[in-house]
C-alpha cells in the first residue's frame, strides 16, 4: 500500500502515529503534573486533565459523527484540551495573574469544575463515560469498515448518518431501492427513470404515476448513495450507478429499457448506455448536465448552494456541514419544503436524503468523465433532449451549440432546471407520445 | 471513480474518495478502542485515587477552596481588629500554629509586594524576633473577621488572607505549605494594589 493510496481518514488511526503521540503525551502529562506536585496542587492536575479528557472525548466522538472519519490527533487533542483547560494556572504563574469568574468562559470551566460535587471522582467517572463510549463509537465505526473491506469494498469514508455505525451495503448483492408503476406485464420496455444531483425517486413518481396510467411499466430507483439507497455502496461515480442500474434491470428482467433521465441523472443514462448499448432502448433526458464549458458550468453550480459552493472548493466545510445534517435529518427534512417553497414538498424533503460522500461523488461526476456530450454528438439509441427555455443552471445553448445528430429530437419548452418535478404532466405527455407513435422525429427541433 | 484523474492523482483533502480502495482495511483492529480504553480506564483511575493525595488534617475539607488562587469580593472588614487596622494599604494577614525557621519567613516575606503590610498572627506571644511585626489573637477574631476556612482538624487555620486597601477580603485560603508557594501571595497582592 504506498502512502498515495492511503486515505487521510485513515492517518489518525496508525499505530505508528498513535504511539508517538502517546509518548508525547505521557511525558507532557508527567511534566504537567509534578509542576503541580511540587506546589502540592495535584488535586488541580487531576481536575484539568480529566475536564480535558472529557471535551477531547466528546470532540473526537462528535467529529467522527459529523465528518464521518476519525480526527486527527487522537491522543494529542487530549493534551490540547488539558493545556486549554489548565492556562489559568500557568498564567497564574508567569505574568502573575490571579483566577476570575470570567476564565470558566474561556477555559472550559477552569475555575467552577473545581466545585464539582463529588470532586475528582465525578469528574473521573464523567471522563470514563466519555472517553468510553468515543471507545465504543470508534469500535463500532472500525467494524463497519472492516465488514466493508471483507466484502471487497472501498471504506465509506465520509459516509454520515448510519454509514458510521453500521457498514454500507454491498451494491453487487443490494438491489436499488426503487418503485415500481404501472402492470408487471404491460408490453415494450419499461421506463427507467433517473433523477439528478441531490434528489431521489421522488422526482419522477409524479410523471411516473402518470404514464402508469396509460398501462407504461416503470422503474423509479433511489440511485446510490441517496434516499433510500443511502446506505448502499461506498463509492458513487457514474462507473458505480451504472453498475448498479444495469443490476436493477438484471433483477427485472428487463432485457431493454427507455431511460428518462434529469440533469446528472442524464450523465448517468450516457455511463448505462457506453457501458451497455444492448439493453438501452432509447433516452429522453430532460435538462440533462452537459456543458460547452466546464469552468463556467462549475461557477453556476457554485452559485446554486453553499454545499456545491463548498464541495468545488474542495473545502471540507461542505462536508461537515453536511455531515452535521445527517445528524438533524429529520429536522432538516421537516424544514427544507420551508426553505425551497418552489419545490414539491417531497422533493424538497427527499433533497436531503443523501450522504456527502454520494453528493460529491455525483457532482465532480459531472465534470471528470461525464461521457454525456459524446453520447449526444455520437447517440447508440434515439435520444429526446427537454430543454427548459429558463434554465440557469444547465444551459439550453449547451446542447443546442453540440453538432445536429439525425437521432436526437430536442424540444424546448418554458420553465426552470426543476422542469422535471415542476412539470410532470409535460414530460409524461411527451413520453406517452414517443410510446404512442414510436415515431421518432429524426433531428426535430420544436 | 468517473475517471481516472480523480484516482491517480492526489485529491483535496476534503474530497472523500480520498484514498478509497476496494477492500482496504483499517489500520486497527475493531476491538483496538475498546482495549486502548480498558488499560487507559486503570492507569487513569490508579494515577486519580492513588496518587492524587486527600486533604490533611491543616487542608481545606473541600480541596477545591483551598489555593484556588480566585480574586473575590469578600466580607468588609471593620476598620480595625486586634489593633490591625485595615483600609489605605492592602494587608496580608499570615495565620500560623508554629512559627517558622525565621529564615524560611523572611524569604516568604520578601515575595509579598512591597506596597501591602503584612501580619503575622499567632495563637500565643513568642519571644523569637520576627522580620514582621506580629499579632496574638487567642481568641481568633482576625480569622472570623475575614472569614478564614477552617480545616479538617477543628483547630485554627495556616494560610493568610489580602484585604484591599478598601478594607475588602479578596482572597482568604488554607495553605499548610505557604512557605513553598510564596509565588501566590506575590500574585494576589499585586492583583489588588
Amino acid at each position: 500500500m504506498t502512502a498515495r493510496t492511503w486515505p487521510k481518514a485513515y492517518g489518525p488511526l496508525r499505530p505508528r502515529t498513535l504511539l508517538w503521540q502517546l509518548a508525547v503525551l505521557v511525558v507532557a502529562e508527567i511534566a504537567l503534573y509534578a509542576s503541580y506536585a511540587t506546589h502540592e496542587a495535584r488535586f488541580h492536575w487531576a481536575t484539568h486533565f480529566l475536564v480535558g479528557l472529557t471535551v477531547a472525548a466528546l470532540w473526537r466522538a462528535l467529529f467522527l459523527l459529523v465528518a464521518a472519519r476519525p480526527t486527527r490527533f487522537q491522543l494529542l487533542s487530549i493534551l490540547g484540551f488539558h493545556l486549554w483547560a489548565m492556562w489559568p494556572d500557568i498564567v497564574f504563574r508567569a505574568p502573575g495573574v490571579p483566577h476570575y469568574h470570567w476564565m470558566d468562559w474561556l477555559a472550559l470551566g477552569h475555575v467552577s469544575s473545581h466545585y464539582m460535587p463529588g470532586g475528582d471522582t465525578t469528574w473521573l467517572l464523567v471522563a470514563l463515560a466519555a472517553s468510553g463510549a468515543y471507545a465504543v463509537l470508534l469500535w463500532r465505526w472500525l467494524s463497519a469498515r472492516h465488514t466493508e473491506a471483507a466484502a471487497g469494498l472501498a471504506p465509506a469514508l465520509g459516509v454520515g448518518g448510519s454509514g458510521v455505525l453500521r457498514p454500507q451495503l454491498d451494491p453487487t448483492t443490494t438491489v436499488l431501492a426503487h418503485e415500481t408503476c404501472g402492470a408487471p406485464d404491460s408490453a415494450g420496455e419499461p421506463l427507467v427513470f433517473l433523477h439528478g444531483l441531490g434528489a431521489t425517486s421522488s422526482t419522477w413518481v409524479p410523471t411516473a404515476q402518470r404514464v402508469a396510467v396509460a398501462g407504461v411499466r416503470s422503474l423509479v430507483p433511489d440511485l446510490l448513495g441517496f434516499g433510500s439507497s443511502m446506505r448502499i455502496g461506498t463509492a458513487f461515480g457514474l462507473d458505480a450507478q451504472a453498475d448498479a442500474v444495469i443490476r436493477l434491470l438484471d433483477h427485472h428482467d428487463v432485457q431493454r429499457a427507455h431511460l428518462v433521465a434529469h440533469s446528472w441523472g442524464s450523465a448517468l443514462a450516457a455511463a448505462v448506455v457506453e457501458r451497455a448499448p444492448e439493453r438501452v432502448a432509447r433516452m429522453t433526458l430532460v435538462a440533462p448536465a452537459v456543458f460547452a464549458d466546464v469552468d463556467s458550468a462549475r461557477a453556476r453550480f457554485s452559485e446554486r448552494s453553499w454545499l456545491a459552493r463548498a464541495t468545488l472548493a474542495g473545502s471540507p466545510l461542505g462536508g461537515f456541514v453536511c455531515g452535521a445534517m445527517c445528524l438533524a435529518r429529520p429536522l432538516v427534512a421537516r424544514l427544507a419544503p420551508r426553505m425551497e417553497p418552489d419545490v414539491p414538498p417531497e422533493v424538497a424533503r427527499d433533497g436531503v436524503q443523501h450522504s456527502f460522500a454520494a453528493y460529491s461523488d455525483a457532482l465532480n461526476s459531472m465534470w471528470e468523465g461525464n461521457p454525456l456530450a459524446e453520447v449526444l454528438r455520437r447517440p447508440p439509441c434515439p435520444i429526446t433532449v427537454l430543454l427548459a427555455e429558463q434554465d440557469r443552471t444547465v444551459l439550453p445553448s449547451d446542447v443546442l451549440d453540440l453538432p445536429p445528430s439525425a437521432d436526437v429530437r430536442i424540444v424546448r419548452t418554458d420553465g426552470d432546471h426543476g422542469i422535471a418535478y415542476t412539470q410532470p404532466d409535460l414530460v409524461a405527455t411527451l413520453l406517452l407520445e414517443q410510446l404512442d407513435s414510436r415515431a421518432h422525429t429524426r433531428g426535430a427541433v420544436t | 471513480m468517473p475517471s481516472s484523474t480523480a484516482t491517480s492523482t492526489t485529491p483535496p483533502k476534503a474530497d472523500p474518495a480520498y484514498g478509497r480502495t476496494p477492500g482496504l482495511r483499517p489500520p486497527l483492529p475493531a476491538w483496538a478502542p475498546l482495549a486502548w480504553f480498558a488499560a487507559f480506564a486503570a492507569v487513569l483511575a490508579f494515577v486519580v485515587i492513588a496518587m492524587v493525595r486527600p486533604p490533611g488534617p491543616l487542608d481545606d475539607a473541600d480541596p477545591a477552596f483551598q489555593r484556588d488562587g480566585l480574586l473575590l469580593d469578600g466580607p468588609l472588614v471593620p476598620p480595625q481588629v486586634v489593633g490591625v487596622e485595615f483600609g489605605g494599604r492592602p494587608v496580608v494577614l499570615l495565620f500560623v500554629r508554629q512559627l517558622p525557621q525565621p529564615a524560611d519567613l523572611s524569604e516568604w516575606l520578601n515575595a509579598v509586594p512591597e506596597g501591602a503590610d503584612v501580619r503575622i498572627v499567632l495563637p500565643q506571644p513568642t519571644t523569637t524576633e520576627l522580620p514582621a511585626p506580629t499579632v496574638v489573637d487567642r481568641p481568633g477574631n482576625l480569622a472570623d473577621a475575614v472569614e478564614m476556612p477552617q480545616p479538617v482538624d477543628g483547630g485554627r487555620p495556616v494560610g493568610y488572607a489580602v484585604i484591599d486597601s478598601r478594607r475588602v477580603v479578596r482572597y482568604a485560603t488554607l495553605d499548610p505549605d505557604y512557605l513553598t508557594n510564596a509565588f501566590e501571595v506575590t500574585t494576589m497582592v499585586n492583583a489588588v494594589s
